[in-house]
């Protein structure tokens, strides 16, 4: 009754249909994750590109895969999906690309590197140094590379899954708050719960198959398709307001040292929209709000101390609900 | 231990020192100070009292900080006091001191107590400052009305710091206990916040009162029943400007005379000395006061006592020439000798208009009318007769040197010298009128009046022996005993005023003398009683009989019963050397005004206004003093000369009409030949037809039983029912605060119903939705509306109430409008989903749950986000 009445809500069946096929091949490999992959794929109908922090062998790199393998690329095979694991030794020509001599027309030709891609899992990005920290997202918010003279465009579906180890572990470079400001979201993907757990190590042997023969459900001109239409979603003045009141609440709070940028603020806004969208909605509710405003903003935010962490930015995202709740708005 | 006190804990503990316990003390120290000033039991120690209590409540809060558990630290305690006090009650030497330590231990033990609890509950408890609050409204009530007279000011001084505590409290603790910080900046705000909230309070407060004082204060004068301290104390001002003698009397306030007294009223006394001209004017009494209360060490009316004889009617309630009559008070009062019947006509200038006066003792009461003349001097007038005995006279209480007067006192000095001892008087009667503490404090009354009895025989001479004793003068002739109306205020502590005046201060005004007296007399077994009413001077020998009576005329004096002779006055005051004379009045004794001669009350059967007559059918009819009651015949008025009053304005005959009910009265001489008859019949048949008439004065028999009731209330509303109406306004207050969920949903509910527009309903829908939920304590944490619906709502009620909430959310934020299905699903949505949630509840466990203030005021406020999970 529920799901009928949602998607009687929608004015695009279509794109639901689409979204919702997208999220169901993506669950047959990745069980019990529904949140993270919706808010996967939100980041990605929202142009942005998405941060996971967790553990080793929580299922990122598969989520990344198995995302490149719903999509399929210029008509006849997956869009191309790329995995860059970062090192300390790693440099920023091993992934940006190099110029090599051709022996045969005697020139230096580019020679492209994993960044020419639909899908890049960026794995360990805090283990890097921070020069490749930082040529990558400048790819990332530029989307193209400048190598001297030339300027080499990125593929039009460009989305960066980047993963990183919790801060505490050793050899890592810690990524500024400059930079972690490039990523929409920044999700936690954390363990799964225990019977699907159970479910999981039952079937392993299918779920190891499932990543190869994984279907195609979407093409990339659909997914850039889908991105124009969440830019269309509509977003009422009240929810833009809240977004406003809680970046603004965030630079004021005295549990905050470092608040939120006007650019948080527009990717908020993006992600809304999108968000939206994966939930089947043709405009933005206080629950989308509430539901991503923490992916978005904690990760761009330095607290002061441990209890502001763990209670400022919800203190201040629950006064904006509690706001929006009693708003009458007609 | 460390744990516990962290530095935050730390900071807290001693916020709340400063700010909630400091101000405790203050009001505690305050309500002490103020009841050290009237129970005489706590000695006027209210500073060691403040520590006592201090110290308990700083113990209890300090040990409920570090989470002591309260029953074994109270019942330690409780048990630590009463052994001590066991082991005082054992040790200690002597009597008295024994008394004392134990009384001093007590006063500590209970104060310290209290001080434990208080302490206790403001760490403990969080609704606990109310709950002192009103603890400490209520004592001040107490106190107030233990005080006596209340006045503006005391009302003020009493309520204001405890009623501006109990706003600064609630609000400090709740401020304090929502403020999580503690850093240095948090104490500047806070302190800044405070004496912002302080002062706001006390302008408010003063605004408040400076607005309402006029007002205020005439409520609290109508009610206090009382007058002010520093006026007359025999005296009472009413609100109509009249005045009459007091119905209590205490020994406290000053007792200021006018010093430009007005006269009150006039009196013809009809009482000459035996075979002469000469008159003998008598005191007139008021109120008699017979009993003493040890407690408040003043003596009483008791109405209670079958041998009271006082007499006290409402002259003002009777009608006009009806009488009132009550022989029972001349069985009451025992006497059979040398008695004779003394008529008093009492016309009142400023004397009101219910009060009573006469020679003790009377059984007879008469309003009577006042001539035409007269009207604009004198108010009211009334006729009594008092059973009088022939011993008593004003010349025979005078303490004066006089000669002449002195020969003749002592005449009836020999005549009482002869009067029968007590032995047969009746011992209940006796024991009443004896009755005075000899132990304890009192012992040294007792001792006085064993020396003052001591050699003297008869009554008379002891009498005359403590008279003696008042009046005595020193070496150098100079009053022992003076007289003053600044009694001043006893300086040691407990001690009771009488005592305080007999034996330290020799000097009072008239109550302090009849009191003594009376307490010595009693303390010799004489029976004897204070009374109080007006002082008779002879100041004119113009007109016999007729006296001017003035405010400072107002007296207590004493009577002593003789068996067989009954009661006999006596004054023992000192005459007041400073005190001015009362001026001769120049308009001299009023001329005596003419009796009327008959009196008939009676309805109108009809009026002929051509020929001036008036037909009434009569009830009652008085004829030179005979009275015709119940009667039912016709007269004739001839009103010619008659003046028509009503509502003692003069109106024209047209005022009557059939149906009125009317006094008329005769003065005319016509009639004066015509003597009574044994029947109305005879009587009327012998009068003229026409019988000349001189005032009808028209009743308006509804209206004035209006007035008279509404007066009545005014005038007899105690403060207990001004209480009761205040608690009941309160109460009715609180009981509203509780309805206050219940009407919010109800009032959702009636918008529900009644908004025409679909949006609207949506809305209050949701509203309506969300309070039940909320009230229900279905618990929603930090879910937003639709998870909650959806997860918590639906899989426990089976409601369709996530369906609801996505409609709504789309109304609310979506740019399109709902389709007609949609919205009536929103508008449908309320009335099955309230069933199946009610569903769920015993009827009873609704109406608490609506009930619950506190769930109710955290509708309105935000979750907290620790809670989350």
């Amino acid at each position: 009754m529920l799901e009928e009445m949602q998607s009687e809500s929608n004015a695009h069946l279509n794109t639901q249909e689409k979204i919702n096929a997208l999220v169901q091949n993506m669950e047959q490999v990745i069980k019990g994750k529904r949140e993270q992959i919706k808010q996967v794929i939100t980041c990605l109908l929202a142009k942005g590109h998405i941060l996971m922090e967790d553990n080793p062998g929580t299922g990122k790199t598969v989520l990344a895969r198995t995302l490149a393998g719903s999509i399929s690329g210029d008509g006849h095979h997956n869009a191309s999906f790329k995995r860059v694991q970062f090192t300390p030794d790693l440099l920023p020509m091993d992934l940006l690309g190099t110029h090599v001599f051709d022996d045969v027309k005697k020139e230096f030709i580019f020679k492209k590197g994993p960044l020419f891609c639909n899908v890049l899992l960026a794995d360990e990005i805090n283990r890097a140094s921070p020069k490749v920290q930082s040529a990558l997202l400048e790819c990332m918010a530029e989307n193209q590379i400048t190598m001297g003279d030339m300027t080499y465009k990125l593929e039009k579906l460009f989305y960066t899954i980047a993963t990183q180890n919790p801060i505490e572990m050793e050899g890592t470079y810690p990524l500024p708050a400059a930079q972690l400001d490039r990523f929409y979201m920044k999700i936690y993907f954390g363990y799964v719960d225990e019977s699907t757990e159970l479910d999981i190590y039952k079937n392993y042997l299918h779920i190891s198959s499932n990543l190869d023969t994984i279907k195609q459900v979407l093409s990339l001109q659909e997914v850039l398709a889908l991105q124009v239409e969440a830019e269309a979603v509509f977003i009422h003045e009240e929810i833009i307001k809240a977004i406003t009141n809680i970046v603004r609440a965030t630079r004021v709070n005295e549990g905050i040292s470092l608040g939120a940028s006007t650019r948080s603020g527009i990717a908020f806004l993006k992600c809304l929209k999108a968000f939206a969208l994966v939930n089947g909605r043709s405009f933005v509710i206080e629950d989308d709000v509430n539901d991503i405003a923490v992916s978005v903003l904690d990760h761009r935010l330095i607290y002061k101390n441990k209890e502001a962490k763990q209670t400022a930015l919800k203190q201040i995202i629950l006064k904006e609900m509690d706001r929006l709740g009693k708003l009458k708005l007609y | 231990m460390m744990k516990i006190f962290k530095e935050r804990s730390f900071s807290r503990f001693i916020a709340q020192l400063l700010f909630l316990l400091l101000p405790t003390i203050l009001v505690v120290l305050f309500i002490l100070w103020n009841s050290n000033r009237y129970f005489t039991l706590l000695r006027e120690q209210w500073q060691l009292q403040t520590i006592y209590f201090s110290i308990g409540m700083l113990v209890a809060y300090t040990l409920a900080q570090f989470r002591f558990r309260f029953l074994p630290i109270a019942s330690l305690l409780l048990f630590a006091l009463f052994s001590v006090y066991k082991l005082l009650d054992n040790y200690s030497i002597g009597e008295f001191d024994s008394f004392f330590i134990s009384i001093q231990f007590l006063v500590f033990a209970y104060l310290f107590s209290a001080g434990w609890l208080v302490g206790w509950g403001l760490q403990r408890i969080r609704f606990f400052p109310i709950i002192l609050s009103g603890i400490f409204l209520i004592l001040s009530i107490f106190l107030i009305s233990k005080t006596g007279e209340i006045t503006i000011e005391k009302l003020l001084m009493y309520f204001t710091p405890v009623a501006l505590y109990a706003i600064y409290i609630i609000y400090t603790t709740e401020s304090l206990r929502n403020s999580e910080r503690t850093d240095s900046k948090f104490w500047l705000q806070f302190t800044g916040r405070l004496i912002a909230f302080c002062t706001v309070l006390f302008l408010l407060f003063g605004a408040v009162i400076y607005v309402l004082y006029p007002e205020i204060k005439e409520r609290v004068e109508e009610y206090g029943g009382q007058g002010k301290d520093g006026e007359n104390q025999m005296l009472k001002n009413k609100k109509d400007g009249s005045v009459q003698n007091r119905e209590s009397m205490g020994l406290g306030a000053n007792n200021k005379r006018n010093s430009n007294p007005e006269p009150l009223f006039c009196a013809h006394i009809d009482s000459y000395f035996p075979g002469s001209e000469m008159a003998n004017p008598l005191y007139l009494t008021s109120y008699h006061f017979t009993k003493f209360d040890t407690l408040t060490e003043t003596f009483e009316r008791d109405s209670t006592f079958s041998y009271n004889d006082e007499f006290v009617p409402d002259p003002s309630k009777i009608p006009l020439f009806f009488t009132f009559k009550d022989s029972t008070r001349l069985e009451r009062e025992m006497a059979t000798r040398n008695k004779k019947t003394v008529e008093v006509e009492v016309y009142k200038k400023r004397l009101s208009a219910n009060f009573f006066i006469a020679p003790s003792t009377a059984y007879f009461v008469q309003p009577i009318t006042v001539e035409k003349d007269f009207q604009k001097e004198f108010t009211s007038a009334y006729r009594s007769k008092s059973y009088v005995s022939d011993l008593n006279s004003a010349y025979f209480i005078y303490n004066s040197e006089d000669a002449q007067i002195r020969q003749f006192q002592q005449q009836r000095f020999d005549v009482l010298r002869k009067a029968k001892n007590y032995s047969s008087v009746n011992q209940d009667f006796l024991n009443y009128y004896t009755f005075f503490p000899t132990k304890g404090q009192y012992q040294p009354v007792k001792l006085l009046a064993d020396s003052l009895s001591n050699g003297k025989s008869t009554a008379i001479d002891k009498i005359l022996a403590v008279r003696d004793y008042f009046l005595a003068r020193n070496e150098l002739n100079e009053r022992v005993y003076t007289y003053t109306d600044n009694p001043g205020v006893p300086g040691l502590p407990g001690a009771s005023k009488l005592l305080y005046f007999l034996f330290e201060s020799k000097k009072g005004y008239c109550a302090y003398y009849a009191a003594a007296t009376v307490a010595i007399l009693r303390s010799m077994k004489i029976p004897c009683r204070v009374v109080t009413g007006f002082l008779t001077v002879d100041r004119s020998d113009k007109n016999k009989g007729w006296y001017w009576f003035y405010e400072d005329q107002s007296h207590g004096w004493v009577q002593v019963y003789f068996p067989e002779y009954g009661w006999i006055d006596f004054d023992t005051t000192v005459g007041n050397d400073e005190a001015e004379q009362s001026p001769t009045p120049d308009g001299t004794p009023p001329m005596e005004p003419p009796k009327p001669v008959m009196a008939a009350a009676g309805n109108v059967l009809s009026v002929d206004t051509t020929r001036k007559l008036a037909t009434v059918h009569i009830n009652n009819l008085i004829f030179k003093d005979v009275e015709y009651p119940a009667i039912n015949e016709n007269i004739t008025l001839d009103m010619k000369v008659a003046r028509v009053w009503k509502d003692s304005i003069q109106v024209g005959l047209s005022y009557l009409h059939k149906g009125s009910e009317v006094m008329a009265v005769s003065y005319a001489d016509k009639l004066k030949a015509f003597s009574p008859e044994p029947s109305i019949q005879l009587l009327l048949k012998k009068l003229p037809q026409q019988l000349p008439t001189d005032e009808v004065y028209i009743k308006d028999l509804d209206k004035e039983n209006q007035k008279e009731s509404a007066k009545d209330n005014v005038e007899q509303r105690p403060l207990k029912t001004y209480l009761i109406w205040a608690c009941s306004i309160l109460l009715s207050l609180i009981f509203l605060t509780f309805l206050i969920p219940t009407l919010l949903y109800n009032w959702f509910k009636f918008k529900l119903n009644n908004s025409s527009n679909s949006d609207a309903k949506a809305y209050y829908n949701y509203k309506a939705s969300t309070l039940l939920l909320h009230m229900l304590k279905v618990d929603r944490s930090t879910m937003t509306q639709w998870q909650f619906a959806k997860n918590v709502v639906d899989q426990k009620f089976g409601t369709e109430y996530a369906i609801f909430m996505n409609l709504y959310l789309k109304l609310k934020y979506a740019n399109q409008s709902l389709s007609a299905s949609e919205q009536n699903r929103l508008v449908q949505f309320f009335k099955p989903f309230e069933q199946k949630v009610k569903s769920h509840y015993r009827w009873y466990q609704r109406c608490l749950s609506f009930l619950n203030l506190n769930t109710f005021v955290k509708y309105y406020s935000l979750p907290d986000p620790e809670t989350e999970s």
